[in-house]
């Protein structure tokens, strides 16, 4: 399971770098300021030419679509019945401000058929060329299906009284496909005219209500009534969210999310709810959360005791968008319930709302009911850092009831702060129960890094680290790790130095995992030091690591490369240099590998790696890359790196 | 009450010839819920039957993730390409454990199949649009990859045809369901970070050319269908390496380095930006960035550098009296270091689909609207085609939301849009 989904975020990962890999492998041709007005007769010109190849010709399409003006209707016009370029002479003619274009695709309409045709309605269409009226409404007797659809949108788009009046005959034809394409195009007509004239725009939706279509259209036709009607469309809406018909029902549903909200629609959709069968009244709730009305959150809340699962569960997501303060007891109460499922839906809720007024509502909890409800309160302070919860945690540490002690602890972890850290680190000192240290350990590290004060919670801890008893002292210390910062650093080096082996074995670890460049300086240092190899080895890998892992610059990294190898007593660390030195692009990176290249040891890995970085750098820096490529094929035996730089050294030539 | 008429997408006779030269596709256009073989699992009426359209490798990330929900059947897959039908056929059927995924070539074949409510659509770009109108048009509800749109005009024509139709749309950009960009936004929305001034959308390289790739002989239809793989846009000779995902970076096919993660991260910014009903009414190309501005005084830098390292889709919004920046990798910077302590740890990546998912169809049962609705995805992705226009034509355009117009720059009008390729149309 794990595997499954550590193998799903290393695809995703993968993917994203597929999309950034083949958009940056794309040769981009300079595309920024193409578009020149000047170059219009010279368009026009390939337009016309019987020699330009069909690219040159579609790339003037292109530009002319910016900046062609009258002057070039007329060659495009010619291509429209160009199967080839009729497309592109669409492209060019749509935009082109001028009525002449209207002119000229009204003429082609009428000499064209078929797909061509299609593609001239639909520029037709997008123009909105109301004097193509007379020729659509002709064509919506066409005996080709793609023409009558492509022409009864084209009229929707036009979308004027003259239009829609076409639309509302062709909606009555015995012919299906000539019915259902004016519904479509009906639908959009009416959205042009639904402000300017609303009667109109009434009376073609409650066509297209009527019409004898498919459902999904009548379905639009109906949603066009609700809200077309205005306050009227209420009593509508209400009827359909009664009716049997479950796709009027789901198209109500929709509706009742845009309706404008008037006098009393939000008591009527709440009464609606003891009408409807359980399932219906948990998408009612949806709705009601939806329309963000309070006046709806008495009956939310009351749904919370509905007999059904179903609609309690839409209760408790509804007052994720309804809930207030008033809710938060309720909440909690189902968040600490039997029920797996409702306990973490209003969980999730109580976690989200957003207010000051809920975190104090939670505090508000804590201390008083079930031992459950309680550990849920303290649950949910943690989870949204209630900070002003920290008193009552304090005070719940000495509850008799572990389960309530081991929550506050969880919970002061996430609402601790520097002040209030002795309390965690104190009783980290005192406990003698495994279970309790386990769970201060926990909250320390949630506590530690989110404490801004980073400085002065290092002191503290150090403070803690020298009373602390032996077998807290490594709890302590990688507590400092997480905080980081000079106090901690200059700690921990020092436990390095002078502490015990045990000591320095938990140091030199947390030194090791350190996360940030400014360990490395002291990294180097211990590595150089007179502590057993042990430990001098564990901090130069921990030196290499964020030479490797962290944002440095390349000139850094190599440098920094350099101390690593003059330090490295074993192939082993060597050999990490050497491959974090193959990710360096530089030719700094590059003559810092060509220097190993005859290490007995390691002078393998390094051409390798340097073959690499040649293939890498041959763009931008082919002389030195043919210098190094030489060297490498001098020296390699190894025929696959003798392949690769041959290659590269072809390529630098 | 059943449906009265078999919805009818349109080309009847297209359908006709079709279920007549299917050869070897067997393609019933109604499936009975015993056949789903999920008796026991959901109840009927609360299962939702998916159909997938083109899913390469991110569309099958995402029917995995959908596959995953116990209230899914998933039971046809259209693509222009017989080897990526194939694969998809065979992640579902294996899935199922039986050999019901249903392979279809041409769309109306899918769509017009009463049995499936909802689409997922994860064809290349330039098929987005038109896909999710016709499945809109058709009765579906549909979640789409990103980007969603090629132009201003595609935009609008998504978001008022979803509204027209009542149909549910999820744009698939996922991080509005994603916790590190969801606590960022609600920082923002605290107003922790003072009054919002400036937010920043990691985006890629602007640039796609208009060049064609050498012309190869045209594979056999059955393999690819080149005609329908190019769909709506502007016909050019085929090349196997556009077929193979080499399409992006090209002008025909893709809206660019800003759309490209700007569907994404520009996306976020008008959400943090409380803007899901606008765009910014002003674009300044600069190099490969462009600065934009809200009407609301807030600034919105899209580009492509200077980012902390947080993983890819990085986003950062500035107040007066701090700031936040995170990426996909769930990790999140803050300033003042006060804010550290209210920063969770977040360690589901960006790319995540799964509560994205969860989300489309929670709401394809309620008829709520989901996180990235057309309306949200169609202001969002205005804001990157606008910009995208500003870049090309290399000068300071203002634009008017409320028209989706630029102000006093025919040139930029004229790029609002672009003809369909017959017999398409949106």
């Amino acid at each position: 399971m794990v595997e499954g989904h550590r193998f799903h975020r290393l695809l995703a990962v993968l993917m994203i770098l597929e999309t950034v890999f083949l958009f940056a492998g794309t040769q981009l041709a300079a595309q920024q300021n193409i578009y020149r007005a000047e170059e219009e007769p010279q368009l026009i010109a390939v337009l016309k030419s019987a020699e330009a190849p069909l690219f040159e010709k579609a790339m003037a399409c292109k530009k002319l679509a910016v900046i062609g003006t009258a002057r070039a209707i007329e060659v495009l016009g010619q291509l429209l019945s160009d199967p080839q370029l009729s497309h592109y002479a669409r492209f060019a003619l749509e935009p082109i401000p001028s009525p002449e274009v209207d002119r000229v695709l009204r003429e082609a309409a009428g000499r064209l058929e078929g797909r061509l045709l299609v593609g001239v309605l639909d520029s037709i269409g997008n123009r909105r060329d109301a004097e193509a009226v007379p020729l659509l409404e002709k064509l919506l007797e066409s005996g080709n299906e793609e023409v009558v659809e492509a022409a009864a949108i084209a009229l929707g788009r036009i979308g004027t009284p003259a239009a829609a009046q076409r639309l509302e005959v062709a909606m009555k034809s015995p012919q299906i496909v000539k019915r259902e394409s004016a519904a479509r195009g009906a639908l959009i007509a009416a959205e042009r005219l639904a402000a300017g004239q609303p009667l109109i725009a009434l009376g073609l939706y409650e066509a297209i209500w009527r019409a004898d279509v498919p459902a999904n259209i009548r379905m639009a036709g109906l949603r066009g009534v609700i809200l077309q009607r205005g306050e009227t469309g209420v009593a509508l809406l209400l009827e359909q969210l009664r009716s049997q018909d479950e796709e009027a029902f789901r198209t109500a549903l929709g509706a009742a999310r845009e309706i404008p909200e008037t006098a009393g629609l939000t008591e009527k959709l709440v009464g609606l709810m003891g009408e409807l069968p359980p399932p219906r009244q948990a998408k009612l709730l949806s709705v009601l959360a939806d329309r963000g009305n309070p006046a709806a959150r008495p009956a939310v809340l009351g749904a919370l005791k509905n007999p059904d699962q179903e609609v309690r569960l839409a209760a408790v997501r509804a007052l994720g968008k309804l809930g207030d303060a008033s809710a938060v007891p309720a909440l909690l109460e189902v968040a600490s319930g039997a029920d797996a499922t409702l306990a973490e839906a209003a969980q999730t809720v109580l976690a989200s709302l957003p207010g000051r007024e809920i975190d104090e509502a939670i505090v508000a909890e804590l201390g008083a009911g079930s031992q459950a409800r309680q550990v849920v309160a303290m649950r949910l302070a943690a989870q949204r850092y209630i900070h002003a919860a920290v008193p009552r945690l304090r005070k719940a540490l000495e509850a008799p009831e572990a389960e309530i002690r081991m929550a506050a602890i969880h919970a002061l972890g996430y609402t601790t702060k520097l002040e209030d850290l002795p309390v965690l680190t104190g009783r980290l000192l005192t406990t003698s129960n495994a279970a309790e240290r386990a769970a201060l350990e926990e909250a320390l590290r949630a506590a530690c890094p989110r404490i801004p004060e980073r400085e002065a919670c290092a002191g503290h801890l150090v403070e803690v680290l020298e009373k602390a008893p032996a077998d807290v002292k490594p709890v302590i210390m990688r507590l400092l790790g997480v905080v980081g910062g000079k106090t901690a650093l200059e700690t921990l080096v020092k436990k390095c130095r002078e502490g015990d082996e045990a000591t320095r074995d938990v140091a030199t670890q947390v030194l090791g995992e350190w996360m940030g460049t400014d360990a490395a300086p002291a990294l180097l240092e211990l590595a150089k030091s007179d502590l057993p190899e042990r430990f001098r080895i564990r901090a130069l890998r921990g030196y290499i690591r964020i030479v490797r892992q962290f944002d440095l610059s390349d000139s850094e990294r190599v440098a920094m490369s350099r101390q690593a190898l003059a330090v490295a007593t074993r192939d082993a660390e060597r050999r990490l240099v050497v491959e974090l030195l193959g990710r360096v692009i530089t030719s700094e990176s590059l003559e810092l590998l060509l220097s190993l290249l005859d290490d007995p040891q390691i002078g393998q890995d390094a051409q390798q790696a340097a073959v690499t970085v040649c293939e890498k750098l041959v763009a931008s820096q082919p002389a030195v890359v043919r210098e190094a490529a030489q060297k490498i094929l001098e020296r390699s035996k190894d025929p696959e790196v003798q392949k690769r730089a041959k290659a590269v050294l072809k390529r630098a030539r | 009450m059943k449906k009265r008429l078999k919805t009818r997408i349109g080309r009847r006779q297209f359908l006709r010839q079709s279920l007549a030269t299917a050869g070897g596709l067997t393609l019933p256009l109604y499936i009975r819920p015993s056949a789903l073989g999920l008796q026991g699992r959901v109840a009927p009426s609360e299962r939702i039957v998916v159909g997938g359209f083109g899913l390469g490798p991110r569309g099958q990330e995402d029917l995995r993730n959908m596959l995953e929900e116990p209230d899914v059947q998933f039971v046809a897959i259209c693509d222009a390409q017989r080897e990526r039908r194939e694969q998809v056929k065979q992640i579902v059927d294996r899935k199922y454990g039986n050999s019901d995924c249903v392979m279809y070539r041409h769309p109306f074949e899918l769509l017009a199949r009463e049995d499936i409510d909802a689409v997922l659509i994860a064809t290349g770009d330039r098929w987005h649009t038109l896909a999710s109108i016709l499945a809109a048009r058709a009765g579906k509800d549909v979640y789409c990859e990103k980007p969603c749109s090629m132009t201003i005009a595609e935009s609008r024509a998504l978001a008022e045809t979803f509204r027209r139709y009542g149909r549910i749309y999820q744009a698939g950009t996922q991080r509005r369901n994603i916790g590190n960009f969801i606590f960022a936004v609600q920082l923002v929305w605290s107003g922790k970070l003072g009054a919002l001034k400036t937010v920043h959308a990691n985006t890629l390289p602007p640039a796609t050319t208009h060049e064609w790739l050498p012309e190869e002989p045209l594979p056999p239809k059955e393999e690819v269908d080149w005609d329908l793989w190019l769909g709506p846009a502007p016909w050019r000779p085929y090349n196997s390496r556009y077929v193979r995902g080499g399409w992006r970076g090209f002008f025909d096919f893709h809206g660019g380095g800003i759309l490209e993660w700007g569907s994404h991260t520009v996306d976020l910014c008008q959400w943090a930006n409380k803007a899901d009903n606008t765009a910014p009414i002003e674009y300044e190309p600069v190099g490969n960035h462009v600065h934009a501005l809200y009407a609301n005084g807030v600034r919105l830098v899209m580009r492509d550098t200077g980012w902390l390292g947080l993983g890819t889709c990085s986003v950062r919004f500035e107040g007066e009296e701090g700031w936040i920046e995170t990426g996909d990798t769930g990790r999140i910077v803050v300033w003042p270091e006060s804010l550290r302590g209210e920063v969770p740890v977040f360690t589901e990546p960006g790319t995540a689909p799964r509560r994205h998912i969860r989300d489309f169809l929670n709401c394809v049962k309620t008829r709520s609207q989901p996180a990235a609705n057309a309306d949200v995805a169609c202001q969002s992705h205005i804001a990157c085609h606008a910009a995208y226009i500003a870049w090309q034509l290399g000068r300071k355009l203002r634009f008017d939301p409320a028209k989706d117009e630029f102000i006093g720059d025919d040139e930029a009008n004229r790029m609002r849009s672009r003809a369909i390729r017959e017999p398409w149309h949106i």
